[in-house]
């Protein structure tokens, strides 16, 4: 039915297969990975300048 | 001599299929590998350093913060007294009854009479920048003198009060002022 060039064929795009899997599998975790521990209330920025010298 | 030449080719034959075998075999251990070993191990690698880059940007934006806050800390530390001084020129709430109060405490003391007082309407409201002006408008009654101490009392006293207009209308001995004026008070 199949010969041993054929069963290599198909591990050969096995192995293809799962490394692009892999790759994507990979770059998806980093895409849906968010930094939560720190608020963003608290990282919001304040007023970058705080200059009281022009009003007094 | 035909028997060795059809021994060795067999021998041959055994070899390389051995050597696909493995081969094939190997390259599925590979694939398998990857699947359920490397790629859970590289998943989690990389939210961590999707983790790190947003924690060093967090941390940058903090440092930011903290010098900007310790920055205006300072100033608040040097400005203290002018910011009271502006709290109480320009405070957080209309307050009508302290500027009436105010207003008839000047009056008393420059011996003139406050005929009228209206503040006007929410059509004459005007924000600017968190900063809420009010018209207010008055007639006062009393000698030349003391309608000038009047004034000048409502200029400098705390509460900042723009003073806009100023109309005198002299009836025989009486003058009367009308005082378009304007308050302030923040959001």
């Amino acid at each position: 039915m199949f010969n041993d060039k054929d069963i290599l064929t198909i591990a050969i795009a096995t192995l293809i297969t799962s490394l692009i899997w892999v790759t994507v599998s990979s770059l998806t975790a980093y895409q849906r990975t968010s930094f939560t521990e720190v608020s963003q209330e608290i990282l919001s920025p304040i007023e970058s300048e705080i200059n009281f010298e022009g009003i007094f | 001599m035909i028997s060795k030449a059809t021994r060795v080719l067999s021998l041959l034959n055994k070899t390389e299929k051995k050597a696909y075998t493995i081969m094939t075999l190997s390259l599925f251990a590979i694939s398998l590998l990857s699947i359920f070993v490397l790629a859970p191990g590289i998943k989690v690698v990389a939210s961590f350093q999707k983790k790190l880059v947003e924690a060093k940007k967090a941390d940058s934006q903090l440092s930011v913060k903290i010098e900007n806050l310790v920055k205006a800390q300072q100033q608040l530390k040097k400005y203290e007294a002018e910011i009271k001084k502006l709290n109480s020129a320009i405070p957080n709430s209309l307050s009508q009854d302290i500027i009436l109060k105010r207003v008839a405490f000047i009056s008393a003391e420059s011996n003139t009479i406050v005929t009228e007082i209206k503040f006007e309407g929410d059509n004459s409201v005007k924000e600017e920048g968190g900063l809420i002006e009010i018209s207010l408008s008055f007639n006062v009654n009393g000698s030349q003198d003391n309608i000038f101490a009047f004034l000048k009392s409502l200029e400098e006293g705390d509460r900042l009060i723009k003073i806009r207009q100023v109309a005198i209308r002299k009836d025989e001995d009486i003058n009367t002022v009308m005082i378009e004026s304007s308050v302030f008070y923040t959001k």
